[in-house]
């Protein structure tokens, strides 16, 4: 019978014997050296982000400034000195040459996890006419970096992490088997079973208390706010305890089978292999090759004929536009050419949303299979929510496109009916411009469901070691 | 002798089950990846195909327009795939599928893969490179790490050293016992490529030698982490220690080093970002002649220098259309600060190659990594190349249209339309990647690296199997 002497005489029995073997000082040390650096890379991308984000901010408002003075002067009667097509009372040089800054700052959490932050742009200044966003919203980048990724702390976690506990519980039983100590614990008044799980569990605490030790202080420390948004330090804390115990209990089973230290460490790679790495890149694989996307290729020439065939039929186009819109009807004044290329965009946005919609129902499709799949496995589902609490995910910056080309109408339709009526752009109209503030998409969805299914993952791997260890006999664990 | 061993280390390792699994798991890993990466080549390659193609018949089939028209309605480059991308898809995934030619603008490469599609794609895909740089170093060791610490475990290493045999000869002997499977695997995969990619229509240039060297540095990869896995087999006291040892080198060496070598480069040589990188050229092409604005102050300059030299007083007594050849002189300078800028950027990545190159001492998946990419014309120097090459031919359209205005119409005259011929006349656009030559010799870092990653290692098992 287990009594809670015992217990408490293994446990310290046990730290002591961790501690004089210097596990602790290494995995301390390794973990600190793991967790600061990938913390200072995100935090160095985060830095970059939010600095070009402000740059920008700051150029528009110097821009602004110097527009203010023009419109004053202008408005004032007196002659100024840009050439007609930079006066900004015009409104559709306004709406060209001073765009606002539809940005997408960087998450409370953003350091976490670089998710897909390194392959979209952070911020993009819609104009009332020119260049489409729908279709170009890539970063420049070394495509080597996109390839390699970022050494971040969601790369500790995911990948390192388990690598350590497969290094610091893989042979947890064996070993004292293997030097023979194992048959001086079963003369002691404790199953195996319990003090291979108190072994175990010892471990578990020991990592999992250095471990939320040093994200409680480092996180902060890189200027990440904990008290922000407390559902989410709690999701990422839980997420970590949960993975870690999930390669934990994987490690007790695989201890339990009673084979060598060199056999358990196979096996426990084996399964790390498998989960981190191939399950992942074939989910992927599948996802490319069942869903694909279709070719951009294609769409590039689509769009060229549609844009073609709208100017072809521009006065057409744009009686059948003033029908659509007679609030834009019936006024003189205003420029015959920007009127049509207004018009002939209307009628090219509607013809490519087939083509562009297309794209978003394969992507859709894509998403759905890979969602439900990620319960395959726990990397997985612990990628897709902390790429969530970081704001980093596909989701965040579909969400984000999706504002900035609201947004974009939303500016354009500001200075359209100006350009129908022929109206000036008045200095009194700056403080009614459309302005972009950036929504994150509401609530943590993916993440929670995720932390409940890791943690159920563990569930099912303690359910089936009790199940499994009630059915064999501790003689099962003994040398031969 | 050496054979010997090496036929005993093989055999006994096909004797075991693990063995056997991980072998067969890895060989039809290689076979879906091989068949995948197949079938996606061929579909690019006809979508690539037929979008050149139309967009082609598209340029062509322009009405009569002013020349400068056409410019601005300009047209797309694509970039072409080629056969060894079967093998090692780089960094396609992110680097864009097709560049738009127009007047006044150099634009970047758009319609990363990447950009498509979720975010587990930045797992990896099933691909042969993956397979050949991750998962064969991780069989390489699962096979070897106990190749010493077994011996020691179960005592037989006193019994071998008793037969006289010098260690580093047994070495030798456990070398070839695990490089054999690893060799074979290798060969089979490079065999099925060289027989699909021989066998294709319409393929363009399949190397037999460019094939044949990607396998040779594959082979020396794996040559390097026999020694490696052989290397810290011989110093660990368990094969349990041993294994996960060597998964941390595995680690270091494949995922943990080409990220921090991305994040050190990134940290002290980022890119602009591409909005910034815009408004640079911006300013600069404020600065000089702009080939829409008459009025613009080098415009004005650029039209007296002109008159002089023809000694005329008045646009309309040129030989030809001024604004033409105004827009032919704007696009010269607009040219230039494209140059100026992309130098710049190509100045950026070349330092955060070196740092790369400067990480290949701790990771000799890094120089295998590039070459591999390198030969498969799929790395970031050959997009660069296909970059330059487009932007040459863009400025050489623009040339052929501006000069068409300027000769074939006077000042003033936007009326001017040109006649259909002349878009059939501009040639269509092709690409021709640079020769294996220059590709090896760029690369001659990551060749250097390679070999002495080879001979470094070597000389290291001799030496620590000397010690046991």
């Amino acid at each position: 019978m287990k009594t809670p002497n015992s217990s408490r005489y293994h446990f310290r029995y046990e730290f002591i014997s961790l501690l004089r073997q210097r596990w602790l000082q290494f995995l301390g040390f390794t973990l600190l050296l793991l967790v600061v650096f990938s913390l200072y890379n995100g935090k160095q991308k985060v830095d970059l982000r939010m600095g070009t984000i402000n740059e920008a901010i700051a150029t528009v408002k110097e821009k602004d400034s110097l527009g203010v003075i023009l419109l004053d002067s202008i408005e004032a009667g007196h002659t100024v000195s840009v050439p007609r097509w930079y006066m900004p009372n015009k409104p559709n040089v306004m709406g060209y040459n001073y765009p606002r800054v539809a940005a997408m700052p960087a998450d409370n959490m953003a350091m976490i996890a670089t998710g897909q932050s390194d392959i979209y742009s952070h911020y993009v200044k819609p104009t009332m006419y020119g260049e489409s966003f729908e279709l170009n919203f890539t970063e420049l980048s070394n495509p080597v970096q996109l390839m390699f990724g970022s050494f971040d702390l969601s790369f500790v976690l995911i990948y390192l992490l388990p690598l350590i506990v497969i290094a610091f519980a893989y042979n947890i039983l064996s070993q004292e088997r293997e030097q023979g100590i194992l048959s001086l614990v079963a003369s002691h008044p404790i199953s195996l079973y319990n003090w291979l799980l108190q072994k175990a569990f010892l471990r578990y605490i020991i990592l999992a208390g250095i471990l939320i030790v040093l994200l409680l202080v480092t996180l902060p420390s890189v200027g990440v706010s904990l008290f922000a948004d407390i559902g989410k330090t709690s999701t990422l804390l839980l997420l970590t305890l949960g993975y870690l115990l999930f390669w934990f209990l994987l490690a007790f089973l695989i201890n339990l089978r009673g084979k060598s230290s060199a056999n358990n460490a196979v096996t426990l790679i084996a399964w790390w292999i498998a989960l981190v790495l191939l399950l992942p890149s074939s989910i992927n694989q599948t996802a490319n090759s069942l869903f694909p996307v279709p070719s951009r290729a294609r769409l590039v020439n689509e769009l060229r004929v549609v844009n073609v065939e709208a100017e072809k039929k521009a006065d057409e186009l744009l009686a059948s536009f003033l029908r659509d819109h007679p609030e834009l009807a019936g006024h003189e004044g205003g420029s015959q050419g920007w009127k049509e290329y207004f018009a002939s965009q209307d009628l090219i946005r509607k013809e490519i949303q087939p083509v562009l919609d297309e794209y978003e129902v394969s992507l859709q499709r894509q998403q759905a299979w890979v969602d439900n799949l990620r319960f395959i496995s726990p990397a997985l589902l612990l990628q897709g929510a902390l790429n969530e609490v970081s704001g980093t995910s596909t989701k965040h910056y579909k969400n984000y496109r999706q504002q900035v080309s609201d947004f974009s109408i939303a500016w354009r339709d500001f200075f359209m009916p100006l350009v129908f009526r022929g109206e000036d752009f008045t200095k009194a109209m700056m403080a009614d411009l459309p302005g972009f503030t950036y929504q994150p998409p509401a609530g943590n969805s993916t993440s929670t469901a995720n932390m409940i299914a890791i943690m159920v993952y563990c569930g099912l791997l303690l359910g089936g070691g009790l199940v499994w260890s009630r059915k064999r006999s501790s003689r099962a664990l003994m040398p031969a | 002798m050496i054979r010997r061993i090496m036929l005993k280390e093989f055999k006994e390792n096909l004797r075991q089950g693990r063995f056997r699994v991980s072998l067969l798991i890895v060989s039809l890993l290689l076979l879906i990846a091989a068949w995948l990466s197949f079938s996606y080549f061929n579909s690019i390659q006809q979508q690539h195909a037929e979008a050149k193609e139309n967009a082609r018949n598209i340029w062509v089939s322009q009405d009569e327009k002013n020349p400068h028209s056409a410019a601005h309605y300009g047209t797309y480059a694509f970039k072409p795939k080629y056969p060894l991308s079967l093998i090692d898809h780089g960094v396609d995934k992110y680097s864009g599928i097709s560049i738009f030619l127009e007047a006044h603008k150099r634009n970047e490469s758009q319609f990363m893969a990447a950009a498509d599609q979720t975010g587990l794609s930045r797992f990896g895909d099933l691909t042969p490179d993956f397979i050949l740089l991750f998962i064969i170093p991780l069989l390489i060791i699962l096979t070897g790490y106990n190749a010493f610490t077994r011996e020691r475990e179960l005592g037989t290493w006193q019994l071998l050293r008793s037969q006289g045999l010098p260690v580093w000869k047994l070495a030798l002997g456990k070398w070839g016992g695990v490089f054999l499977p690893i060799f074979l695997l290798t060969a089979g995969l490079f065999i099925i490529a060289a027989v699909l990619l021989g066998n294709l229509q319409d393929f363009g240039q399949f190397n037999l030698a460019a094939l044949l060297l990607m396998f040779v540095v594959y082979l020396v990869y794996y040559a390097i982490f026999v020694n490696l896995t052989l290397i810290v087999s011989a110093i660990s006291r368990h094969s349990g220690i041993s294994l996960v040892s060597l998964l941390l080198v595995w680690i270091v060496v494949c995922l943990a080093m080409p990220k921090a070598s991305s994040n050190l480069a990134d940290a002290a040589f980022p890119y602009p970002s591409r909005q910034a990188f815009a408004s640079a050229i911006d300013e600069d092409k404020k600065l000089g002649l702009d080939g829409h604005n008459p009025w613009n102050q080098a415009a004005k300059e650029f039209e007296r220098e002109t008159l002089e030299k023809y000694g005329v007083d008045s646009l309309h007594k040129l030989p030809f259309n001024f604004d033409g050849y105004r827009m032919q002189k704007g696009e010269e300078h607009e040219a230039e600060v494209y140059f100026k800028h992309y130098a710049l950027l190509k100045e950026t990545h070349q330092q955060q190659t070196k740092v790369y190159q400067a990480a290949t001492v701790l990771s000799p998946f890094l120089p295998t990594r590039f070459l591999s990419m390198a030969l498969a014309r799929t790395d970031y120097r050959t997009h660069w190349d296909f970059a330059d090459a487009a932007e040459k031919y863009r400025l050489k359209m623009q040339e052929a249209l501006n000069m068409d205005f300027a000769e074939n119409s006077s000042y003033g005259n936007w009326a001017y339309r040109a006649d259909k011929s002349l878009w059939k006349n501009i040639p269509d656009f092709s690409y021709t990647p640079p020769s294996y030559g220059t590709v090896l010799q760029r690369n001659s870092g990551n060749l250097v690296a390679l070999a002495v990653w080879m001979f470094v290692s070597f000389f290291g098992l001799r030496y620590f199997t000397g010690k046991i």
